[in-house]
């Protein structure tokens, strides 16, 4: 077992079988090629892509699906064919942060990730720069989507890629205690 | 940094796989035809900055979840960033 020490996490093992592969990083961290997707409990919306060898590094992500049935374009296939993703089982999740400014969560819907869930191999594509931008406000997003429970399908799937790339679900007890700033007033 | 003056048509070959022609020029704009391998990102300068500039505030970032659990949980995420910008 992988022991992860984690700012955000705490202290948690990992199945190395569980780490996920990006050859080339995420844009902006190239030496960041390897990690695992984190949920702090089951059923949460939000996942972490957790980086395997910096502990403080950690992304919120949410699956593709929560903004609807048009996103992505081009589709998941036409991406994963792109990238010579040649898995069955290809999911995209969405890098989400909060604006310093609005306090507003914004997802990054130029830039997704893909995921081949069986090679455990991930990139982060950047789609058309006019279609989309890399800091969308969530809630018109969640509006926007026809999908008719968008955020439940999207827990849904987050919690299947993770279950599927044998990350454990973490134990948010074990840390809320050592680490905890409190989040709310 | 180096700078190479390049005529329409001309080449500049990057390793031995990645290769940038000028295309088209006019006084205020040039267009470039690029060839790299497929691992290869080539981004416009400015996309590449917006993800980065994404990515870095999702990794620093506080994030506050959407459904707080019945009890304290909420205390334990996106501690990392707090108060950091």
């Amino acid at each position: 077992m992988l022991v992860i020490e984690n700012t955000r996490f705490g202290r948690i093992e990992v199945d190395p079988g569980a780490i996920i592969h990006f050859p080339v990083g995420l844009v902006g961290f190239p030496e960041q090629t390897s990690f695992v997707l984190l949920e702090r409990e089951e059923g949460r919306l939000i996942a972490y892509l957790q980086s395997v060898g910096t502990p403080e590094l950690a992304f919120p992500v949410a699956d593709g699906v929560m903004f609807g049935a048009e996103y992505p374009q081009p589709g998941v296939s036409t991406l994963a064919a792109q990238h010579s993703f040649t898995g069955d089982d290809i999911a995209l999740i969405v890098v989400l942060a909060v604006n310093p400014e609005t306090k507003n969560l914004e997802a990054n819907l130029l830039a997704p990730i893909l995921v081949d869930v069986e090679a455990r191999r991930g990139v982060q594509v950047v789609l058309d720069a006019r279609k989309y931008s890399a800091a969308v406000p969530l809630a018109l997003t969640e509006k926007q989507s026809r999908d008719p429970d968008p955020v439940a399908e999207a827990k849904r799937r987050i919690a299947a890629i993770r279950a599927r790339t044998h990350a454990p679900p973490v134990e948010r007890r074990a840390t809320a205690e050592k680490t905890a700033t409190p989040a709310r007033p | 940094m180096l700078i190479i003056r390049r005529r329409v048509g001309e080449r500049i070959v990057i390793g031995s796989n990645i290769e940038i022609s000028v295309a088209s020029a006019t006084k205020k704009a040039v267009r470039l035809a690029i060839s790299a391998p497929k691992g290869v990102p080539v981004l416009r300068g400015e996309v590449h900055d917006s993800v980065v500039a994404a990515n870095v505030a999702a990794a620093t970032g506080l994030i506050e979840e959407d459904e707080p659990p019945d009890d304290d949980a909420e205390a334990s995420v996106g501690a990392s960033g707090a108060g950091s910008r």
